[in-house]
């Protein structure tokens, strides 16, 4: 069978877009790594002095979400006007460069660059191999900002968190849109997993390193990652259109015909203009399935931010042990990859607003789960293990994760089109972040509130009969080209 | 570390207890050190791109003549 599998893979031409796909599998694998991998740097650094206290470090990793929330739209714009090659591959550039400057945290490098000076100031560089260090003097003392917190924010908090706004799920189902129609939901899908599984992988690697050598070290390592491994595959591989190398979405061979069904008619609409597709991307924001599914976005973003920073103190609450918590948690974690994967075979066989609404619907239940044994306590003094919340959460929740995303722009781009496809997926990317960082915020405050997390919660898990409702509610078959007649070649739009 | 979870969604558990937690876990499954598992771990990660680029330049070269 394996033989069989590099016979195929070496003797029969291969769709370039599925090169496409690991192209944006393998960048949203090392970028993930590279800016979230911060989590196992903290004790480390901190142990080095690098900030004074947890409350400086997450001063800059709030700056770092909210510039990445921000900057999701305007990085999609680039993304349309520039294209998906020299987006990413600059931002893995920036990334690769700011992630390798974080080596230098806490160093005192002594001033022996150009300084401007002022009355009482003074300002400038001083060039290092590869670096650019900024001095700032006053009353006669020169600073070099590396060992200063001013560093992780300029670098951490705006650097990167914008570069990995270029390199994330918004440019990369933004280019996948345009090489497939047919497999769109599939290929989204395996884009999106690299994220997952770059999490997985490149945490315990980062970890071991520092352990073994130390913290500067794993910097370094994921900086060549990104730099040596990733940049180079995105430059030679990434093309923007299938045209660019002569080839049409999902491979397909021949012109579409006219009055064409089936395959060909797949193949007539996958050029074909999108039925809210216009020349400018604003009049999207006033229609409504662009409305209902940034809203439904907004409350993913809702339900599994908040899981990611209480999930786990919850469970110690319940009196789940903390190895039992975080088995359950990975446990979740390893879903992502099988839900994402499984409901992006689906997307190409049914309805992908229904199949939304049911995601959102099955994480509705998952909370329903979660919260169950709290109320029923409470309210009806029934009493249910909690072990049955914490597990049956992991279970629901797992598959719905991050099944959201490549169905969230896939609908996007049936129904307004890939020409403006980057602005709006960088859009409703902005308010699922803005949603998870109000609701963590939210959740901390309700807590100390009532000294539970199940108010919380039960708040959060109600906002996802909303986003069920808003996405079953999307009317895909007046607005989307799947289920539109298939057009005529001659009328259809353009190939990208 | 609430507000790290948030960069971490759609990735990795950002808690530092809970990745500590998994490291002390994945090293007492294999038994391994931290030294033979970044190297383990480091081959799986390289061994990706190259290939993907190995089978992308054998189709070029294949198919692109």
């Amino acid at each position: 069978m394996q033989n069989a599998l590099l016979h195929r893979l070496l003797r029969e031409p291969i769709f370039y877009g599925n090169f496409i796909v690991a192209a944006g599998f393998f960048a949203l694998f090392v970028s993930m790594g590279a800016r979230n991998g911060l989590g196992v740097f903290i004790k480390e650094m901190e142990a080095d002095r690098i900030w004074d206290n947890r409350a400086e470090i997450s001063a800059v990793i709030a700056i770092g979400t909210m510039v990445n929330a921000l900057t999701q739209p305007f990085l999609g714009r680039l993304y349309d006007r520039y294209g998906a090659r020299i987006v990413i591959s600059a931002s893995l550039l920036v990334l690769g460069i700011a992630t390798l400057t974080l080596t230098f945290a806490g160093l005192v490098i002594p001033d022996f660059g150009i300084d401007i000076a002022f009355p009482g100031f003074s300002i400038g560089i001083t060039p290092l191999p590869g670096l650019l260090d900024f001095n700032i003097g006053i009353g006669g003392f020169t600073y070099t900002l590396t060992s200063s917190l001013i560093y992780l924010i300029l670098i951490y908090g705006f650097v990167m968190s914008t570069a990995s706004s270029g390199v994330s799920l918004v440019t990369v189902h933004s280019v996948l849109s345009k090489w497939f129609y047919r497999k769109r939901g599939m290929m989204l899908s395996i884009a999106t997993s690299g994220a997952s599984v770059g999490g997985m992988l490149l945490t315990p690697f980062a970890s071991f390193l520092i352990a073994s050598a130390h913290w500067r070290i794993a910097w370094i390592a994921l900086a060549l990652f990104v730099l040596l491994l990733a940049l180079p595959i995105v430059l030679i591989i990434m093309r923007d259109t299938p045209s660019e190398v002569g080839e049409r979405p999902d491979g397909d061979k021949s012109d579409p015909t006219p009055a064409a069904n089936g395959r060909a008619a797949d193949s007539a609409r996958a050029i074909a203009k999108a039925p809210l597709e216009t020349d400018r991307w604003k009049s999207a924001l006033r229609s409504p399935p662009f409305l209902q599914l940034s809203g439904a976005y907004f409350v993913c973003g809702v339900t599994t931010i908040i899981i990611s920073a209480h999930y786990v103190p919850f469970a110690l609450d319940l009196g789940i042990s903390q190895g039992v918590a975080g088995l359950a948690f990975g446990f979740m974690q390893g879903l992502n990859a099988v839900g994402v994967l499984v409901v992006g075979f689906l997307a190409d066989k049914f309805s992908r607003k229904n199949l939304l609404g049911t995601i959102y619907f099955i994480r509705f239940l998952a909370y329903v789960m979660l919260v169950a044994p709290g109320f029923a306590g409470q309210l009806w003094g029934v009493s249910i293990p909690p072990s049955i919340a914490i597990w049956g959460f992991a279970a629901l929740a797992g598959v719905s994760w991050i099944a959201t995303p490549p169905l969230t722009s896939s609908l996007t781009a049936d129904i307004y089109g890939v020409r403006h496809i980057g602005t709006l997926n960088g859009l409703s990317t902005m308010s699922h972040q803005i949603g998870g960082s109000i609701s963590v915020f939210m959740a901390g405050v309700l807590y100390v509130i009532y000294g539970a997390y199940e108010i919380p919660f039960a708040l959060a898990g109600l906002t996802l009969l909303g986003a069920t409702l808003a996405s079953y509610a999307v009317n895909e078959r007046k607005f989307s080209i799947r289920y539109q007649p298939a057009p005529a070649a001659a009328t259809a739009g353009r190939a990208d | 570390m609430p507000l790290l979870s948030v960069a971490a969604h759609h990735s990795e558990p950002g808690d530092p207890v809970l990745i500590d937690w998994i490291i002390h876990i994945i090293q007492s499954i294999t038994g391994l050190g931290s030294l033979p598992l970044v190297i383990i771990l480091g081959l799986i990660v390289v061994a990706i791109p190259v290939g993907i680029l190995a089978v992308f330049l054998v189709q070029r070269a294949k198919f692109d003549a």
